[in-house]
């Protein structure tokens, strides 16, 4: 009988074992009339439930598109191969777009990691902080030389995917029962994930407004957002847009310097 | 999703049930996790803050289950020492809850309710006292529960957990799960009433969160819990 692991070495063999194929040496647990390798084995159909659960809770519009026994496939390695870094079961899941981009079984599906970049959108969308949304008059209010410097915070909420996937029109064909025509292989879209209230919100953008909203993301100026949105379509109607961002209580903050 | 939790709180007491600590870890405590908790238990202003002992995380890699740990010397002192550390950041007394368990290790040399109650001394926490977990273990590990409730210091339980469990077939000797998926059994509503005369009437949580049945099931199991209780403080009167 070898020596008493210490409490980090059986806790290291104890996830190689829950997490792979690994074991834990067996005389380290206590059998009482059970093989110590099928004690484990209850750990291990333990860990897997809970992982795979969490990943059908975050994706079920992955689920739908390729079916449980794919899905579970898919749940295992992922787990195995990436694993959960938190203890915080909600943020499991954060780069099963990107596994499933690398995940050779997917490769005919060339929409599938972009469907599920907007799952995990909805998902931090659902679980971001809230906060105050900016009064507009502290807009009307600002003096025109202000204005041109200015720089606008969206709500911690706010997410935009974009794709070359027709993504909006693959989430709506699976949320519905008839059997709608669909062709995957239309061009791309972009959609706009925000929280209205309490309540998850999303519908497609136009380029103009993916341009503009990208950047206002992305930290530019009011001036360079608007340049974007312009070139991307001249007819942009910039004051419904930025009516719709305040009204919508999506504008959360404002700067000018 | 806060402002459920917010609603809830302005018109009742809430206790703040945690599973992501690992309080257990043989190599770190999770200061960012218990960063995040403060900041809960900040807004919430709970009555309870609670925690399970055991762990589910070791270096970067977390297993996010209640994992069982060897009851040794060496899992006892790291784990005072991680309660107390929490209870500090926290600045207020942490709960632990004895978890079931599905294996146990050759290398353990305390009994599992003389681990709980030295920790709760040493550490100088709470305890929630899950009843189901302790005849779920006695099952699984061959001990007797009465022995465990004895075991246990009285004036350290805050609050009481029940539950149902799921027996697993086929294995060739008997296994409880902890499913919190059935009504409580009869065997573990007979150890209530002996934890109830030991320790006296404190708050109890039933926990059922999978299969979860008709609103009506769910009321008669707390009513029941109810009486217990009721005829816990007839009995001390």
């Amino acid at each position: 009988m070898r020596a008493a692991p210490s409490l980090p070495e059986l806790q290291q063999r104890f996830a190689d074992a829950l997490l792979g194929a690994d074991t834990v040496p067996g005389d380290w647990i206590a059998g009482h009339d059970l093989d110590p390798q099928a004690r484990i084995q209850i750990y291990r159909n333990l860990v897997f439930n809970n992982h795979a659960a969490a990943l059908r809770t975050a994706y079920p519009v992955v689920l739908k598109l390729v079916g449980e026994d794919f899905f579970d496939a898919a749940a295992a390695r992922y787990l195995r191969d990436r694993g959960s870094a938190s203890g915080n079961l909600q943020d499991y899941g954060a780069d099963f777009p990107d596994f499933l981009a690398h995940m050779p079984e997917a490769a005919g599906l060339t929409y599938l990691p972009d469907v599920a970049r907007v799952e995990w959108a909805r998902q931090e969308c659902y679980l971001a902080a809230d906060t105050a949304p900016l009064d507009p008059a502290v807009l009307t209010d600002m003096p025109e030389d202000d204005l041109t410097k200015l720089k606008l915070t969206l709500h911690p909420s706010v997410r935009l995917v974009v794709s070359d996937h027709p993504i909006w029109d693959i989430w709506i064909f699976c949320q519905q029962t008839a059997a709608e025509h669909l062709n995957p292989a239309s061009e791309g879209q972009t959609v706009l994930i925000w929280r209205d209230g309490h309540q998850l919100a999303m519908q497609p953008a136009t380029n103009a407004q993916r341009e503009f909203i990208a950047a206002l993301l992305a930290g530019e100026a009011h001036a360079a957002a608007q340049a974007g949105a312009f070139s991307a379509a001249p007819d942009f109607d910039l004051a419904a847009c930025l009516h719709w961002l305040l009204q919508t209580g999506l504008i959360t903050g404002c700067s000018s310097h | 999703m806060l402002h459920v939790l917010d609603d809830v709180r302005r018109d009742y007491p809430v206790s703040l049930h945690g599973v992501g600590l690992s309080l257990g870890s043989g190599d770190q405590l999770h200061i960012a996790h218990l960063a995040h908790l403060k900041q809960l238990v900040e807004r919430i202003q709970p009555a309870l803050v609670s925690e399970h002992l055991c762990w589910g995380a070791i270096g970067p890699r977390h297993l996010n289950d209640l994992l069982p740990l060897p009851y040794t010397e060496e899992a006892l002192n790291l784990t005072v020492e991680h309660v107390r550390r929490a209870q500090e950041l926290l600045d207020r007394e942490l709960l632990m809850e004895n978890v079931s368990t599905y294996l146990s290790y050759t290398h353990s040399t305390i009994p599992e309710w003389q681990f709980v109650a030295e920790l709760t001394r040493r550490a100088g926490c709470g305890l929630l006292l899950d009843v189901n977990n302790i005849y779920v273990n006695s099952v699984n590990h061959g001990f007797d529960p009465h022995a465990y409730i004895r075991a246990i210091p009285p004036a350290a339980v805050r609050e009481i957990h029940l539950a149902g469990f799921t027996a697993k077939e086929g294995l060739g000797a008997p296994l409880l799960i902890d499913t919190h998926s059935r009504p409580v059994s009869n065997e573990v509503w007979a150890l209530y009433r002996e934890a109830l005369v030991h320790i006296g009437p404190v708050p109890t949580l039933i926990e059922w969160d999978q299969d979860i049945p008709e609103l009506e099931v769910l009321q008669a199991e707390a009513a029941r819990a109810q009486e217990f209780m009721h005829a816990c403080r007839t009995l001390a009167a």
